[in-house]
């Protein structure tokens, strides 16, 4: 079993070809794979040498989406939900298996997911591995209050600031213009960090394995001080949001996966409910410049 | 008329509002708030058929309105549950 701790929950991947999964996976896991089994309960055990079959019912709802070259599509069943991604260049499909839990399964039981992830001759390439182990830990982690955000995020005075936006605004770029202007600033993560609202109602954020194009695999976390949503603009001004604004910001910037139905809707408005009445949201309309960075610094760190 | 199916009223940071399906690149999700009279009528009407009258009938029996004010709210009502697009037909 190789064991992976994101967010303060381990996982377990569990597979006969360990040594080339290992290999494969590296780069980017390395820094959140521990030696050993943890005392408590994994998230999740995933068990990826297959077989994946499809149930025979029709399913309720089918979600087809593109990861740049390759497509998705989500079907979710009465008994499971499963994500394949078919790899373009090479024409392979894998899959995700996620069952549906009986109600009033306790939290703390681990999922177990099924993949085809080794049993088509070679590993998954890493993009897709890495789509498919997001989705399992944001289907798992709904029950234990955590979110993967779409986000850039940035790290200043021992606190996180998540940066959103759609693809090509520029989170990545904002980011930049934190770590190159404002003394201090270190980078989180720069696509998909995670959040956990801790039963206190604490909010963390944490680096993850999913960095996007930057080379940024941090195992580490820090209080979230805001969320403030990035959009292309003529001038720099920021934004407070009040809790419905800031819902229409931070939702769109969620797994879509997890908005087609109410069995994972339901708990991810639950916990941006948590999330949104403890974190200040902003929007941020801003150049690509350093005086966007010190706009949104002053806001998010001006003293109260 | 009809409130269209799949649309619920969630409670969320104190606020009653409902929230449309993911779609993909959008960059705001729309977001429709509810105070609670919106929220009584629409647990009154969901699943079931209604116009505007159904609507003023609901009012004038649960608040202290005359009919014709009912009425004329009710019209606002559904125009605005129709601008949101929830209602069909």
């Amino acid at each position: 079993m190789i064991y992976i701790t994101v967010a303060g929950q381990t996982f377990g991947i569990e597979t006969k070809k360990q040594e080339a999964m290992l290999a494969r996976m590296a780069r980017n896991y390395g820094a959140f794979m521990q030696p050993d089994a943890p005392s408590g309960n994994l998230l999740f055990t995933a068990s990826i040498d297959g077989p994946v079959a499809l149930p025979e019912d029709k399913p309720l709802v089918t979600f087809r989406y593109d990861l740049t070259e390759d497509s998705a599509v989500l079907r979710i069943y009465p008994s499971c939900r499963i994500l394949s991604i078919r790899h373009a260049s090479s024409g392979r499909v894998f899959s995700m298996v996620c069952p549906v839990r009986l109600p009033g399964t306790e939290a703390d039981i681990p999922y177990t997911f099924t993949a085809d992830l080794t049993t088509q001759g070679i590993a998954p390439p890493g993009h897709i591995l890495d789509h498919l182990l997001i989705f399992a830990l944001s289907v798992a982690g709904l029950g234990r209050g955590i979110l993967l955000i779409h986000a850039s995020t940035v790290v200043y005075r021992g606190r996180a600031v998540m940066f959103l936006g759609e693809s090509g605004t520029g989170k990545s770029t904002h980011s930049r213009m934190w770590l190159e202007n404002i003394a201090g600033t270190s980078l989180l993560n720069d696509d998909a960090p995670a959040v956990r609202i801790a039963p206190d109602g604490s909010v963390t954020a944490y680096g993850t394995p999913w960095s996007g194009k930057t080379p940024c695999y941090r195992a580490e976390s820090y209080p979230l001080a805001a969320l403030v949503r990035i959009r292309r603009a003529p001038c720099n001004r920021i934004t407070a949001q009040d809790t419905l604004r800031a819902l229409g910001a931070v939702l769109p910037s969620c797994l879509p996966t997890l908005q087609q139905d109410d069995a994972t809707l339901d708990p991810l408005c639950a916990a941006l409910s948590q999330l949104l009445s403890r974190t200040p949201v902003y929007i941020l309309d801003c150049l690509p410049d350093a005086d966007a960075a010190r706009v949104s610094c002053g806001a998010v760190f001006a003293k109260r | 008329m009809k409130i269209k199916d799949g649309y619920k009223i969630r409670d969320i940071a104190g606020e009653h509002v409902i929230v449309s399906i993911g779609r993909l690149n959008v960059n705001l999700t729309k977001v429709i708030s509810l105070n609670d009279t919106s929220v009584w009528l629409w647990e009154q009407l969901a699943g079931r058929d209604f116009d505007a009258d159904t609507v003023a009938g609901l009012l004038t029996e649960h608040y202290e309105v005359t009919p014709e004010t009912a009425l004329a709210d009710a019209k606002i009502w559904i125009d605005q549950l129709r601008g949101a697009g929830l209602l069909e037909a």
